[in-house]
């Protein structure tokens, strides 16, 4: 509680605090001869129109000591109790009235966001085309759209010393398991970083470190919404238009969620081809470099005459023309994402010099390779999910070294290495190859293939009835 | 974590005993095998893995005194590794088929570099260097190939099922057999081993029936005459059932028939006169196939197998079988094929 | 049901089978190797029951030993098989130091993972055994295998006791696991329905004089597979029905023999003991080996007997 001895030493010390800042406005005004009234805001993130219409009108036609909450116009009103809030709620938008012993706080945030729009990474033909923006209400608030029910919860936490940012879990209170929810939670509570700019900044404290990907990352409301109705959470911060869905497995990975609006007999094929792509992008290079050079005899007769005419006035061996050429494919797909397209499209024509003809002609590489290589990265350029292209990549390299010294044998060994390591990976507690590998046939049915199923997942959720006949 | 890494890079390094550059291998695709006066003398098909020019693979020839050495001799000519895994045929004269089959069998199996999948030929009549002259792995394979879809007057099958009626001790092994004419290669007939000892061959014909009798694919042409005037028949989809009876073996016989040729009288609306074709049919391949199982019978060579398939029933070894035992053959022939016309001449 | 204990238990019964026991069967008992796999499976029920009965708390110098002498034959039959016929100059020893690096990796991470890794190889090892029999149908004669009871019966008794004890024995290591011994006898019937199926197709697609004389044959019987005139020659493809076996063997003998030793060190010099000795002692001296393989049955059952002990020691407190 204050009185107008403090008041004075108090504005002072706000003005001193917000020295350098030209946008701290303070606006004093006498409501009678004894009584003052004072006004702050930040001029950059107040909305003048509210500010004039609601508070200002409103205060320079009273004449006597008036009840804040009663008098002025707000559908958010907060009454502070400590100076240390004012700080927060000024840099949030608010504008703050401090009266002879009270100090509130009245929100007249200016919109300067965009609006929604389409989203850019996972496109699709059929279905809803909105995306997450930047602000945090508005993420919500699409959100919201789509679960009209009053068991989602939102738990708020604000994390960064210098960006103090809005982070919200959310999670369905009878269906999400409470386990996840606390730990995640406590994981939250516990980070203390100087900036969060993106919700991306929260993934390494959220998962162990592993080579795949293990947290979803997505633009669109309605995999958010559906995400939480199958028992997972969702996290949005305020700034980002990336939510992060917990926890992700690698079947979410490798199917986009936009499947969901097709046909399932004819999307059935389209999965098996991913899966098979999965596979064969990291397995076929270092399966063309044993056969060729340790066990010939797999060749057919036909093609092994042919390669070896083929490969006569090449001077590099076989595996150092696949290594380069797969570095040559990664810095073509680099420059791909990073040059922008106003420039003009040389890239794409310089990229099909270094792989096509000129290469053959010049006789440092063979035909066979170019078309092995190409056929790689268009089987990797499948998923939309980056980390998990570069992953793949990790492991394309390890198994072409593998197979380079030890034929088909190391490259053996370098698939019961790779499937270990994708079963060692975990999830939050739960494992990487979840549907398939501790076997639960309804999220299989649900995300490996689509297949129709009444039920959700044992393992994820409380409650398992999804459809009632 | 990083020190076992560098580790495991530097174990890594001291791999690639065994890289081999794909144009640095020899991909030898026939050998033929010949013996005179205590030498192995060898031809190797070399193929050429470098712009095709006039002809597409080169003969190298070697010689030593075992079969090992004349392999290894053989790396003293070439310009290349040998690399055997793609072979096609080997072609061995008569000498070699008849005293020094055992030395090359036991050499081509123990061997990890050669694969059964080779036809083994045996050469009648021709030298080895005057064969060998352009490309001859390929062609003697398809050879024999396209005959099973024709006539199949040969063994077609790789020297991995010559080499199971070898080891087993109650059937005798075959073996195609080609000769050499007119800068051809042409198919003479099934070649009789037995017991690792080339004896003779059986020309077309009875190949033809041999292979019938083996359950094999077979056709065989059948020259009936009435008049002076011929009608021409030919077996085709026969199925053989062996019954046996103490010392008495049966031999069912069921085959469909087609006529190809007529240039006789008859009047092919009739339906009797497809059963007297049946029947004439019947007593002609009946004294075929008497001529062929005495023939077997007076050399003693169980080419047929009625040692290992009686053995199935009865379970007592008899290698002796097939002097003592009395064949008798049950026939049924059934005509169903004419061709698109009845009749070439106008009545 | 449980899939990851049926998983274990089929790759730890399989790799002794791998160019070391069917040779042996095929001399011992030739078309009647069959039956020897039934009776050889009657004869694995009690195995498994006195197996289940047995108590190791005091006894640990008998189980360093039997732990030991898996691993000298495990590595042997490893380093025989990739240097005969995959990779021919390279030394043993260099053949055999990825495998040690890749299981000692493994086999420091928790059981958990292990279990699941396994269920994955299984389907993949069941699948690709399925599609190596559809193509390999064409070349069986059942008049191979006929007819029965011709071999003399002794050779069939040593051949099912011979089946029994390989692919039983090795079941000591997953005592751990708690399984019970009904499910245990369930999974175990299934495992030798799959060996019994593998003999069946050697012999069938090879007459059993031809499987006599090799000292692979279910190695070379993948040889045979042909298809369209493009897929042939994929032995060294098809082969990965076996591959995973070794693997998940050697990971449970250094898990259960760092169990014993409880001390990182002196784990790992006695790993690198035996690897040498198998490499440079064993594995290069011909007749060791071939002696190895033939005695390695009886000395399977030497060590059965003395767990045997363990039981009626037990009895008398």
């Amino acid at each position: 509680m204050l009185n107008t001895m403090n008041m004075n030493s108090y504005i002072k010390r706000i003005k001193k605090e917000f020295k350098e800042n030209p946008d701290l406005i303070v606006k004093e005004l006498k409501i009678n001869l004894l009584k003052k009234v004072y006004v702050i805001f930040l001029d950059t993130l107040c909305s003048q129109d509210k500010i004039n219409n609601y508070i200002l009108k409103r205060l320079t036609s009273i004449k006597k000591s008036f009840q804040v909450e009663n008098t002025i116009p707000g559908s958010n009103i907060v009454k502070l109790t400590n100076h240390d809030e004012i700080e927060c709620y000024l840099y949030n938008g608010f504008t703050i009235i401090i009266q002879e012993k009270e100090i509130y706080a009245i929100e007249t945030k200016v919109d300067i966001n965009r609006s929604v729009s389409t989203n850019e990474t996972e496109t699709s033909l059929k279905g809803p085309k909105e995306a997450f923006t930047e602000n945090y209400q508005t993420n919500i608030g699409l959100i919201k759209k789509r679960i009209k029910n009053h068991h989602l919860k939102i738990k708020n936490v604000n994390l960064g010393r210098l960006s103090n940012t809005n982070i919200g879990l959310l999670y369905i209170d009878n269906i999400t398991k409470e386990k996840i929810v606390n730990d995640t939670y406590h994981r939250l509570s516990k980070i203390d970083i100087d900036l969060i700019n993106d919700s991306f900044d929260l993934y390494p404290f959220l998962s162990k470190k592993s080579i795949f990907p293990t947290i979803i990352s997505t633009e669109r409301p309605d995999r958010c919404a559906d995400a939480l109705s199958n028992g997972k959470i969702v996290i949005i911060c305020d700034g980002s238009p990336n939510a992060l869905i917990i926890p992700g497995f690698l079947v979410d990975f490798l199917h986009p969620y936009v499947d969901k609006y097709n046909k399932s007999s004819n999307i059935n094929f389209t999965k098996v081809i991913r899966l098979l792509c999965f596979f064969l992008s990291i397995i076929v290079p270092a399966f063309y470099i044993a056969i060729i050079n340790y066990n010939q005899e797999a060749i057919p007769s036909s093609l092994i005459i042919n390669f070896a005419i083929q490969r006569n006035n090449i001077p590099f061996p076989a595996v150092i023309e696949c290594l380069v050429m797969l570095i040559i494919c990664e810095i073509l797909r680099e420059s791909d994402l990073r040059f922008p397209t106003k420039y003009g499209s040389a890239v794409s024509v310089l990229g099909a010099l270094l792989i096509g003809e000129a290469s053959v002609s010049a006789g440092l590489v063979t035909p066979i390779m170019i078309i092995i290589t190409a056929f790689t990265y268009i089987s990797s350029l499948l998923f939309t999910e980056i980390e998990l292209g570069n992953a793949i990549r990790t492991y394309r390299f390890i198994f072409l070294l593998l197979s380079a010294f030890f034929g088909l044998y190391g490259l053996m060994i370098a698939f019961i290495f790779f499937i270990f390591n994708l079963c060692d990976t975990q999830s939050f507690h739960y494992s990487y190859t979840f549907p398939v590998s501790p076997f639960d046939k309804n999220y299989f049915d649900s995300v490996f293939f689509k297949i129709h199923n009444r039920f959700r997942s044992k393992r994820l959720t409380k409650n398992i009835v999804k459809e009632k006949v | 974590m990083k020190k076992y890494f560098l580790i495991v890079i530097l174990l890594l390094l001291t791999g690639c005993y065994d890289y081999v550059e794909i144009n640095d291998l020899g991909f030898i695709s026939a050998v033929g095998i010949d013996y005179q006066d205590g030498f192995y003398n060898g031809v190797f098909e070399l193929i050429k893995t470098e712009e095709i020019q006039d002809s597409q693979s080169i003969m190298i020839n070697a010689t030593g005194q075992t079969i090992n050495d004349l392999f290894e001799n053989l790396t003293l000519k070439i310009t290349k590794s040998p690399y055997y895994h793609h072979l096609k045929t080997v072609v061995i004269s008569k000498e070699v088929a008849q005293n020094h089959l055992k030395e090359l069998a036991d050499y081509l199996i123990r061997s990890p570099k050669i694969r059964n999948e080779f036809y083994l030929v045996i050469l009648e009549d021709s030298n080895l260097p005057d064969v060998f002259q352009e490309e001859v792995g390929q062609k003697i394979v398809s050879l024999i190939k396209t005959s099973n879809k024709q006539i199949n007057v040969v063994f077609n099958k790789s020297f991995e099922d010559i080499l199971e009626k070898l080891l087993n001790d109650k059937i005798e092994a075959t073996a195609t057999v080609i000769g050499f004419q007119d800068d051809h290669f042409i198919l003479k007939g099934i070649g009789l081993f037995k017991n690792y000892q080339y004896i003779t061959y059986l020309d077309t014909s009875k190949s033809s029936l041999l292979n019938i009798l083996n359950n094999e694919d077979a056709k065989y042409p059948i020259k009936l005459e009435y008049d002076k005037k011929l009608i021409e028949l030919e077996l085709y989809n026969t199925k053989v059932k062996y019954l046996f009876n103490h010392n008495q073996t049966t031999i069912h016989i069921n085959a469909e028939a087609k006529i190809l040729e007529n240039t006789t009288n008859l009047d092919l609306r009739d339906h009797q006169i497809y059963e007297q074709l049946e029947n004439d049919a019947i007593n002609i391949l009946n004294k075929d196939m008497n001529d062929l199982l005495n023939y077997l019978k007076k050399e003693n060579i169980d080419v047929i197998g009625l040692n290992d398939k009686q053995f199935k029933k009865s379970r007592k070894n008899n290698p002796q079988y097939l002097i003592n035992t009395n064949i008798k053959i049950d026939i049924t022939i059934k005509i169903n094929w004419k061709g698109t016309i009845f009749q070439i001449d106008n009545e | 049901m449980n899939k990851e204990h049926l998983s274990l238990t089929y790759f730890i019964s399989r790799p002794f089978f791998f160019g070391i026991i069917y040779s042996q069967l095929f001399n011992l008992s030739g078309n009647d190797s069959l039956i020897s796999c039934v009776i050889g499976t009657l004869l694995g029920f009690i195995i498994l029951y006195l197996i289940s009965k047995m108590n190791f708390d005091n006894h640990q110098t008998i189980q360093l030993l039997f732990y030991l002498f898996l691993l000298i034959l495990a590595l042997c039959s490893i380093e025989t098989y990739v240097s005969s016929f995959l990779l021919v100059k390279t030394p043993k020893i260099i053949i055999i130091i990825p495998a040690i690096m890749l299981v000692s990796y493994v086999s420091f991470k928790d059981t958990n993972s292990l279990k699941k890794c396994a269920f994955i190889f299984f389907i993949i090892s069941t699948f690709s055994l399925l599609i190596v029999s559809l193509l390999l149908s064409s070349y069986l004669n059942i008049s191979n295998v006929l007819p029965f009871f011709t071999t003399e019966s002794l050779g069939i008794l040593k051949g099912s006791v011979i089946f029994a004890i390989m692919s039983c024995v090795p079941n000591i290591l997953l005592k751990e696991e708690n399984m019970p011994l009904k499910k245990q006898i369930i999974y175990y019937l299934m495992v030798s329905l799959i060996n019994t199926l593998i003999c069946f197709l050697t012999l069938a697609a090879l007459t059993p004089n031809v499987a006599k004389i090799y000292s692979y044959p279910e190695y070379m019987v993948l040889k045979r597979i042909k298809l369209l005139s493009f897929i042939e020659n994929v032995e060294n493809i098809s082969v990965l029905i076996w591959y995973f076996d070794f693997f998940f063997l050697l990971v449970f003998i250094f898990k259960r023999l760092f169990n014993l030793i409880k001390k990182r060190v002196v784990f790992g010099i006695i790993i690198a003991l035996t690897t040498l000795l198998t490499t440079f002692y064993i594995a290069n001296n011909y007749y060791l080996t071939i002696w190895l393989y033939t005695y390695c049955p009886l000395i399977m059952l030497v060590f059965f007997l003395l767990f045997l002990t363990t039981i009626s020691s037990e009895k008398h407190k």
